[in-house]
């Protein structure tokens, strides 16, 4: 069953179409990457889901009914801009926040509690939420996403100003919330999280879908005729071979388009002719950045 | 029924305005301040009427001069020392001469002067003051109520008049008042028309300090993105009704404490004795009108305010594009001046049934006078009408814009939110 169908949703702000005829669904229990580069039309989408905007046209389900105060209720969403009251008190701001979404008493500040400790925020409970760092609030802010057990949650680019233990403590969270059976939508533009976190995914650009679903089944769509390359040495005789559809080099690793998928033989090859150390040879593999550059064209470093 | 939402943002915000240091600062320091300002204006008007003046009086006539200077003598500012006298008789042709010898004395000191009461007052009362400072109002109308009862008794004197009935002709009236209810009639009282502009003036400082701080929370909020989260649980409307309600509950606790000595003095007459002109007779009406009005008050106020203030993403384009609308504040306060001199006149009482400059007329009026009972209706009413036209437009600019940035909306544009359905 979907947790949530999206269909022909479209939202324009006066002349300018943020999201144009989207489409998609979210089975229950699973990672949803949201991608696409900054502006493609994620955070208005969100936005709609939560009701936030208004679409000028198509429906949003959740479990096959239309998204009410109910789908309200059970949602946790973590914005892109973080937002929270920075005057108030860090236990106050998660307590008034699972409330608003029908939550309260003992048990919920036991909860809020418990996560204040895993997060090493036990002592802060009194502090205003402006005296914490950035990345302090940004817990605070993921506390409260999660903190009313919600069944579907929305991060939207959760991991952005993180440092590299508290993304690793970010991640478990949400792979545990995963284990339990919630849906999660995961916004990014951050293609490394995506591959390795997500089972689905929607690739946004210019506020449209361009391509959606499994992401197995989506590499696999992209990978025939596809070669990941981890080397060592020079590779630039590559662009000279007539097999050789096109070469995505970053240095350690390449993508590589061939002609034939029955070309990846001689590639191989051709590789150790030329001296060239291979470390590691996926044939008929692709990564989510080289379907992303190869559908939108993009060269920036957001992509 | 209450809705969860709205009921959990109200709660939140009545316990953050109850328990700030600005609602407590705020409701403890403002009788002091109101009271303050009183006791300096006082003070500053007793010193400036302290100041002392050296002043001559001179005149063409011995008698006269002599006659003025016998009833000064009884005024406490002469025997203090505080207007330093010298009487000089100095005849007609004589006086140039004589301002001229003076005239460093004059201008050595803004406060000196100089009167010349020629004999011929007694027939035309024209009476010539020299000085730098001819603004000097407290000295030449101290002057001039002694001037005039000297001529008023020298003339009829002259004119044969005895004695008792020239004390009679320069005796001030003196009008007692009666107020005449259904019940008979009562000597009248100032007590109630303070009491009136006391609340007036309470009103102002109540609704100018709830309100005015509400477009900056807005913003902030805006500022902040809170908003974005709150809204995944709220709808604008909640939120914003949420934020008023708490608002104008905390503004009805407010004005309950400072009204509370007058609650207690309205219930228990006897705990304080006032003199009959003092005394204050009102009933639980005039505070039922009060406490209604207030609360319709700043309902509209607030609407208004968080519309706007949402449009906006600092708090100093705020204030710069919100000061006209700030008037809406300030200026049906200065109504209240219109009815000082006769809140029963036509002019007033169409004010104390007008939107907005009700919310400061009417309640002088109860005070003061017996309305008809229909007129706070009216007044409730038309203020009601308002406030309803004020949070559907409010509401529906904060709804659209609250989530917006960047470029401030025209006007244009907020008309055509106005007229979305």
């Amino acid at each position: 069953m979907n947790a949530l169908e999206v269909a022909n949703l479209t939202k324009r702000f006066g002349a300018f179409v943020a999201v144009d005829d989207v489409s998609f669904t979210i089975p229950e229990g699973v990672i949803f990457g949201m991608l696409g580069r900054n502006g493609a039309g994620k955070t208005t989408t969100i936005r709609m889901l939560m009701n936030i905007y208004q679409p000028d046209a198509g429906t949003i389900k959740f479990r096959g009914n239309r998204v009410g105060q109910e789908f309200r209720d059970r949602v946790g969403y973590l914005p892109e801009e973080r937002g929270l009251n920075t005057k108030m008190r860090v236990l106050d701001t998660l307590l008034y926040l699972a409330e608003l979404k029908g939550k309260q008493g003992a048990a919920i500040k036991a909860k809020a509690m418990a996560f204040l400790t895993r997060f090493e925020l036990d002592t802060r409970t009194r502090s205003k939420v402006q005296e914490l760092s950035k990345g302090n609030q940004q817990k605070i802010q993921f506390i409260s996403t999660i903190l009313h057990d919600p069944d579907f949650i929305i991060l939207d680019e959760p991991f952005s100003g993180l440092d590299p233990v508290n993304i690793n403590l970010f991640k478990n969270i949400i792979m545990e919330l995963k284990g339990q059976g919630k849906a999660i939508i995961f916004s990014t533009h951050l293609m490394e999280f995506a591959e390795k976190m997500c089972d689905n995914i929607a690739l946004f650009h210019h506020g449209k879908v361009l391509l959606s679903g499994a992401l197995a089944e989506v590499k696999q769509r992209f990978s025939t005729c596809n070669v990941v390359l981890h080397y060592e040495g020079s590779i630039a005789f590559l662009s000279a071979q007539p097999y050789v559809r096109k070469v995505q080099d970053y240095g350690n690793y390449c993508s590589i388009t061939l002609a034939e998928r029955s070309d990846s033989q001689r590639l191989l090859l051709d590789l150790v002719s030329h001296g060239v150390e291979v470390h590691k040879f996926d044939a008929n593999d692709i990564s989510l950045h080289d379907i992303f550059l190869s559908q939108t064209g993009a060269k920036g470093e957001d992509a | 029924m209450i809705n969860r939402g709205l009921f959990t943002v109200y709660k939140m915000h009545i316990k953050q305005q109850l328990l700030s240091k600005a609602f407590v600062v705020a409701t403890l320091l403002m009788p002091v301040v109101m009271f303050g300002i009183i006791f300096i204006q006082a003070a500053l008007m007793n010193i400036s009427g302290a100041e002392k003046s050296q002043i001559y009086i001179t005149s063409d006539d011995q008698s006269l001069l002599d006659s003025i200077e016998a009833q000064l003598q009884t005024r406490a500012e002469v025997s203090k020392g505080i207007y330093r006298i010298e009487y000089q008789y100095v005849s007609n042709p004589a006086f140039e001469e004589f301002l001229g010898s003076k005239r460093p004395e004059i201008l050595a000191n803004s406060n000196n002067g100089l009167f010349f009461i020629p004999g011929q007052a007694l027939d035309d009362k024209a009476v010539r003051f020299y000085s730098t400072n001819l603004g000097n109002q407290i000295l030449r109308q101290s002057m001039s109520e002694t001037f005039n009862q000297v001529l008023n008794r020298t003339h009829f004197s002259l004119l044969g008049v005895p004695g008792a009935d020239l004390e009679f002709a320069v005796k001030n009236i003196d009008i007692k008042g009666f107020t005449v209810s259904e019940h008979g009639q009562e000597q009248g009282s100032v007590g109630n028309t303070a009491v009136g502009f006391g609340m007036a003036f309470l009103l102002m400082f109540s609704i100018v300090g709830i309100v005015m701080p509400f477009s900056a929370a807005i913003i902030e909020e805006k500022t902040n993105r809170a908003v974005e989260v709150l809204l995944t649980s709220v709808n604008p409307a909640q939120l914003l009704a949420g934020k008023i309600m708490a608002r104008v509950s905390t503004g009805v606790a407010q004005m309950l404490v400072w009204l509370l000595p007058l609650f207690v003095f309205v219930l228990f007459p006897a705990l304080m004795v006032l003199p009959p002109q003092f005394q204050i007779d009102l009933g639980p009406g005039i505070f039922l009108f009060f406490f209604a009005n207030y609360v319709l008050g700043l309902c509209m106020l607030l609407a208004i305010w968080g519309g706007f203030a949402a449009m906006f993403d600092s708090t100093q384009d705020a204030n710069q594009a919100m000061w006209p609308i700030s008037m809406l504040m300030f200026v049906p306060f200065y109504a209240v001046f219109a009815v000082i001199r006769n809140p029963a006149n036509s002019v007033a009482e169409i004010l104390s049934m007008t939107p907005l400059t009700s919310l400061y007329v009417m309640p002088v009026r109860l005070a003061t006078l017996a309305v008809p009972l229909w007129q706070p209706l009216v007044a409730l009413a038309a203020n009601g009408i308002l406030v309803w036209l004020a949070i559907k437009a409010g509401g529906k600019i904060y709804r659209i814009s609250i989530l917006a940035t960047g470029q401030q909306p025209s006007l244009r544009q907020v008309f055509l939110w106005l007229r979305q359905p």
